[in-house]
C-alpha cells in the first residue's frame, strides 16, 4: 500500500483530522549524504550544518506523536548513511509509528534486510533507474550499484517486506521505461514512476536536463496505463479542488531540523532546534500565511483554468521555478497537459 | 474460550487522534478504529492482561454486568487476535 493511502483513509474516517491540521504524516530527511551520485538528485549536503542527533530526532518524534502523527517516512540522501539508522527505527517502533523507508538499497545486505524486516515497516521504496546495470549506473554513476539494489529488493521480498520500486522519468533512461516495468513485474513488486524533476535544493537547474519532452511525457503516462490515468477525472471545480496537502496534514523535517511543507518546497515554517514542533506547526507566521491557500480558488492564476480537474500542481515547483507558491507552476501545467493528452490516447484507442 | 494472558503486538501502529484510537497493521494494511470500549481494552493491554481482568475493567468503566462484559471482551479480543493486533502470551 502506498504511503499516502493510510492518510487518505483515516481522513475519510475522521474529517476533523484534516480540519484541525493534525500533522498526520511526516517525512524525516535524516541526511543529505549519499553513497550514489545520481544525475537528477536535488539534495545538497550543507557543509557546516549539523544533522539532527539521535536524541533530537527522538524528541521530534515524541512531539509529533503527541500531536497525532502516525506515519513517519525516513528518507535522505540515503537513509543508511546514518550510522544510527537502526536506533532511529527502534525509536519509531517504540512510539508505535507506521514506518516507511526510502532507500537506494545499496547498503542493504542480508543482515540489514533482516533488521529492517524486524521493525515491520509498512513498506520500503527502493530507487531503481534501469533494467540493466548499464542504464541504472548511467544515472547513479556508481559501478556495481545496480546489482546491490537488486539484491536489496530480493532480500526484503524474501522477508515479506512490502517493496515498491520507484524511478523518476528521466530523459537518459526513457527508452528503457517499458523494460523497467517488466523488471518490476518479474520481481513481483509494485512500481511507481515520478514525472517531477526538481532543481537542486540550491536552485541549481542541472537536473532539469533530464526532464522529458512533452511527447515523451504523454507516452510515459500511457505506459502507466488505465490503472493510473482514469477515464474521467473527478469533476471538481476550483472551489472544490483542494491544493496539495503538504503543510496541512503532513510535512517534512530536514536533516538540520528545518520544517517545510514538503521535501521540495522550501517555505520554512521553523526549525525544531529553535522552537517546539507544536509552536512551529500551529503558531508560526509562515504557517498561518501558507494555510490561507486551501483550494484552487485561492490561487488567482489557477482559479479559472480549464484544466483544474486534472491539475497536478506542485506548490514547491511554483516556488522554486516560477518565483511564488501563490502562482502557477509552468512545469505542473505541462504535466497536466500530458495527462490529458495521454487520457485521450488511452481511451480512444490511440497508439 | 480465551485463556491465559494477552498483550499487544508490538509492531502494530496506533495513535489516538481527536478522541478516536486508530490501529494500523503493517501486515494486513488495514485500519481499525476503536470505539470507546475498544479503546479501554487496548489501553489495558499495554501490559500483559488476562480476559477476566479486562472484563472487570469494562464492568467498572461502563456500569455493565459482568456476564455482558465477559461476552464483549471475549468477542473483541478474539477479533483482535484474528487480525494479529494482539498476541496470546505463553
Amino acid at each position: 500500500m502506498g504511503i499516502y493511502k493510510i492518510r487518505e483513509k483515516i481522513t475519510q474516517l475522521d474529517k476533523n483530522i484534516a480540519k484541525k491540521k493534525i500533522p498526520f504524516q511526516v517525512l524525516l530527511e535524516l541526511t543529505y549524504r549519499c553513497n550514489l551520485r545520481c544525475l537528477h538528485c536535488y539534495c545538497v549536503d550543507e557543509a557546516g550544518r549539523q544533522e539532527l542527533s539521535l536524541s533530537e530526532i527522538e524528541r521530534v518524534l515524541k512531539e509529533l506523536a503527541a500531536l497525532g502523527c502516525l506515519q513517519v517516512t525516513f528518507s535522505g540522501g540515503e537513509t543508511f548513511m546514518r550510522e544510527d539508522f537502526f536506533d532511529i527505527l527502534g525509536i519509531a517502533r517504540k512510539l508505535h509509528y507506521l514506518i516507511f523507508i526510502f532507500t537506494n538499497g545499496v547498503a542493504v545486505d542480508e543482515a540489514a534486510a533482516e533488521r529492517i524486516a524486524g521493525f515491520a515497516p509498512l513498506g520500503v521504496e527502493v530507487s531503481l533507474y534501469g533494467a540493466t546495470a548499464e542504464t541504472h549506473e548511467k544515472i547513479t554513476r556508481v559501478k556495481g550499484s545496480f546489482q546491490r539494489t537488486l539484491r536489496a529488493i530480493k532480500l526484503l521480498k524474501m522477508r515479506n517486506v512490502d517493496v515498491t520500486v520507484k524511478w523518476p522519468l528521466l530523459k537518459d533512461t526513457f527508452s528503457h521505461y517499458h523494460k523497467l516495468i517488466e523488471l518490476a513485474k518479474s520481481l513481483h513488486v509494485e512500481y511507481r514512476a515520478d514525472p517531477l524533476i526538481f532543481p537542486r535544493n540550491d536552485r541549481d537547474p542541472a537536473p532539469l536536463a533530464q526532464r522529458l519532452s512533452d511527447d515523451e511525457l504523454c507516452l510515459a503516462y500511457q505506459y502507466l496505463g488505465t490503472s493510473v490515468i482514469k477515464e474521467e477525472p473527478a469533476r471538481l471545480s476550483a472551489m472544490q479542488k483542494p491544493v496539495c496537502g503538504a503543510g496541512h496534514d503532513n510535512c517534512c523535517v530536514s536533516p538540520y531540523g528545518d520544517v517545510y511543507p514538503c521535501v521540495q518546497f522550501f517555505l520554512k515554517f521553523g526549525n525544531v532546534r529553535e522552537n517546539s514542533f507544536h509552536d512551529i506547526w500551529y503558531h508560526s507566521q509562515a504557517v498561518r500565511d501558507y494555510r490561507k491557500i486551501n483550494t484552487y480558488a485561492d490561487i488567482p492564476d489557477c482559479r479559472a483554468c480549464s484544466m483544474v480537474a486534472d491539475c497536478v500542481r506542485c506548490p514547491g515547483l511554483a516556488d522554486l521555478e516560477d518565483g511564488s507558491y501563490l502562482g502557477k507552476s509552468q512545469e505542473s501545467c505541462r504535466l497536466t497537459r500530458a495527462v490529458i493528452q495521454a487520457r485521450k490516447q488511452l481511451y480512444k484507442g490511440g497508439s | 474460550m480465551l485463556k491465559g494472558l494477552l498483550k499487544r503486538n508490538k509492531d502494530i501502529a496506533w495513535r489516538t487522534i481527536e478522541g478516536t484510537t486508530f490501529l494500523v497493521s503493517p501486515f494486513t494494511k488495514k485500519i481499525y478504529p476503536l470505539n470507546e470500549a475498544g479503546q479501554v481494552i487496548w489501553d489495558s493491554l499495554e501490559k500483559e492482561t488476562d480476559p477476566a481482568c479486562l472484563a472487570k475493567i469494562l464492568c467498572r468503566k461502563f456500569q455493565v454486568d459482568l456476564e455482558t462484559a465477559k461476552d464483549d471482551t471475549r468477542e473483541f479480543c478474539e477479533q483482535l487476535l484474528e487480525e494479529g493486533l494482539i498476541e496470546a502470551v505463553g
